[in-house]
């Protein structure tokens, strides 16, 4: 099998001051293949951060893994201790944050954070070897290796996310989650930044789990796709499938909502309601309060993921009744 | 849109605003000052009823030529005209609140924007009762039912008594384009209103701007880094890079033909959904500097560069389009 990682029946919580109880991440399992790229889409408080947190191992104190397993080359992520983790951790999954301002220390040059990785990680490494190696992944993410000696003030937010992509390179990982790795960029820069994330992938033969509440982003990098709604994936198959014949209604409508540059004007569908709140999450499909198609059924009864095509599934009651 | 030949509401007349820009301590003493030219001499039409997008990315000044426009800031230089009066200074108090009830503006972040010690209702009545425009509550009462609707609070019973943290942020930001509509005004600035909102969210504010247009002929200035949504909800486009004007015109047509480089890098770079549509990406360098006021301000970037970009560059008119570039004077 080549699977790179493997999520089962994953359940996340975070146990809330007020004694209530709030599941994240509600029975999510998907593989994500050597080579890969998988992209998990959804909105604010659908879990995705969650889920990249989850697998980095770094959810904060009142998140815990309650269900399941997440398993990375052999190795149950979800149970392993930390001492393991930290083996596994930033040397073979790292993750790309959003908001590059917040993710580097102000009062360090850039060169002396990237070697400060290598050498936490490679203790035989030189010193002068390690700066070495931070102005070779500079130069692979297209900043001067010269600008080693700079402070992160001194570079452009897009130039500080390119050093975040260079630090998450620099111990050769298997895997690199990016977490809205665009957000806060102008769309020029922004573009460049997708590029560039295509470009590594291709060169380091990279797995990545990208992670956006746009799903043109997504599109630009990932060739299979998640969509998330209130904890759960609701579908996923390729992009091309899921793109071209969205099997979900939540899919479909976000879709329609989605305002293409490149297309005749038109009033964009506004999909009613709000996201639901998850410590009450409504009964049955998650998505039935604001489903235009909404049968009893989705009220009542959970939907079971639904295979729909090859690799492409689809948690809907109408879609496996052939209703929709 | 109907093609008749429609009024300014707005007009902005070599329009500037500078910020001094601090180098260091000492620049206090003595120095020479150094600006930061957030808007430089921006001429501009409004249309009364139209949808004018204002797109540019950060640092742009386009949230401070909104600013100017609702006398948020005072301008360094120019004229601001509205419905035909010159409002660039209003010492009159009367017509400061004639302007105050007219202009109004809608900010990106409802979370900060309201006061979350106010109810709903007490946040769009207070501005009827600083304008003293009605006389008993159950007057103030019905406007504020009647705009609840208009943005899609409905039943207003069930919205007027919570407070913002008891409402989502698109509940939120109808909340505050509510509270800019009860005083009827004619014009409204909505500096990003969709950005802090969700994806499945987005859709309902920007339909309601559309439905604003439509049903009350309100002129909005949509202000916007997002070159996508401005296509589907303005009828013109008003492209700014570095306090200027760079491409000025009907949004079909800018969309469809952009003729400044910064436009078409922008609309190029627009990533999309479709997995068979490869974007054909320019390449944009790094800006050298923030302070770059001579010539064309996009020559540090644009592929398409030459000497000549030092020089001065005019705007020019090709057909209804007006654009600053050398390669069309």
């Amino acid at each position: 099998m080549t699977s790179l990682l493997r999520v089962e029946d994953l359940v996340v919580a975070y146990n809330l001051e007020s004694g209530a109880k709030l599941r994240a991440i509600d029975n999510i399992s998907f593989t994500l293949d050597k080579g890969e790229v998988l992209g998990l889409v959804g909105e604010s408080g659908c879990g995705k951060s969650t889920l990249a947190l989850t697998i980095m191992r770094l959810l904060p104190p009142e998140g815990t893994i309650e269900k399941g397993k997440i398993w990375f080359d052999g190795i149950d992520l979800a149970r392993i201790r930390e001492e393991e983790m930290r083996r596994i951790r930033w040397k073979r999954i790292s993750i790309v944050f959003q908001g590059s301002m917040n993710a580097l220390n102000p009062l360090h040059k850039v060169g002396d954070q990237i070697a400060e990785a290598i050498l936490l990680h490679k203790p035989n490494v030189s010193r002068e070897e390690a700066l070495r190696m931070a102005g070779d992944l500079l130069e692979h993410v297209g900043i001067p290796r010269e600008r080693i000696k700079n402070y992160p003030f001194e570079f452009s937010g897009g130039m500080r996310q390119r050093v975040m992509i260079a630090m998450a390179l620099a111990l050769n990982p298997d895997l690199i989650i990016a977490d809205e790795p665009t957000t806060a960029l102008d769309v020029i820069v922004e573009s460049q930044i997708l590029s560039l994330l295509k470009r590594i992938k291709q060169e380091f033969g990279l797995s990545m789990i990208v992670i956006s509440h746009d799903l043109s982003i997504v599109s630009e990098l990932a060739n299979k796709i998640a969509i998330m709604y209130a904890g759960k994936i609701v579908e996923m198959g390729s992009i091309r499938d899921v793109y071209k014949t969205p099997k979900h209604p939540y899919t479909k409508a976000l879709l329609d909502a989605f305002p293409r540059v490149d297309e005749p004007r038109r009033r964009l569908y506004a999909i009613p309601g709000t996201p639901p709140n998850l410590i009450n999450p409504p009964s049955g499909c998650r998505f039935h309060p604001r489903c235009p198609f909404a049968e009893p059924i989705c009220r009542e009864k959970e939907p079971e993921p639904y295979q729909v095509g090859d690799g492409h599934y689809s948690m809907c009651h109408l879609v496996k009744e052939g209703i929709l | 849109m109907s093609k008749t030949i429609r009024k300014p509401l707005v007009r902005l007349e070599k329009l500037s605003k500078f910020f001094p820009l601090r180098t260091s301590v000492l620049s206090i003493f003595g120095g020479r000052g150094r600006f930061i030219r957030a808007v430089d001499n921006v001429t501009m039409d409004i249309l009364e009823g139209e949808i004018l997008a204002l797109v540019g990315e950060s640092g742009s000044g386009k949230t401070t030529l909104g600013k100017l426009l609702v006398k948020l800031h005072e301008p360094t230089a120019g004229k601001i005209f509205f419905d035909g009066k010159d409002v660039t200074y209003i010492k009159d108090k009367e017509e400061l609140k004639w302007f105050r009830r007219n202009v109004q503006m809608v900010f990106q972040d409802p979370f900060e924007s309201l006061n979350p010690r106010m109810t709903v209702y007490d946040l769009i009545a207070e501005p009827l009762k600083i304008h003293k425009l009605i006389k008993t509550d159950d007057e103030a009462s019905d406007m504020v039912n009647e705009v609840l609707e208009a943005v899609g609070l409905t039943p207003p019973s069930e919205f007027i008594m919570r407070y913002p943290h008891q409402l989502s942020g698109g509940q939120r930001q109808r909340v505050a384009i509510a509270r800019a509509l009860i005083l009827n005004p004619k014009f409204i600035v909505a500096d990003e209103p969709i950005s802090m909102l969700d994806a499945s969210i987005r859709a309902g504010i920007l339909n309601l701007i559309l439905d604003l247009r439509e049903q009350r002929n309100i002129t909005i200035l949509y202000i916007t880094h997002d070159i996508a949504t401005a296509r589907h909800v303005s009828d013109r486009i008003a492209v700014m890079y570095r306090g200027q004007i760079v491409e000025f015109g009907d949004t079909d047509n800018v969309i469809s033909e952009p003729l400044h480089p910064y436009t078409e890098a922008l609309i190029a770079a627009v990533p999309n959904p479709d997995p068979d549509v490869k974007r054909s990406e320019i390449p944009i360098k790094e800006p050298q500097t923030q302070l770059l006021y001579e010539g064309c301000r996009f020559r540090d970037r644009c592929p398409k560069a030459t000497d000549k970009c030092a020089g001065d560059i005019p705007e020019v008119k090709v057909g209804e389009r007006l654009v600053r570039c050398i390669l069309y004077s």
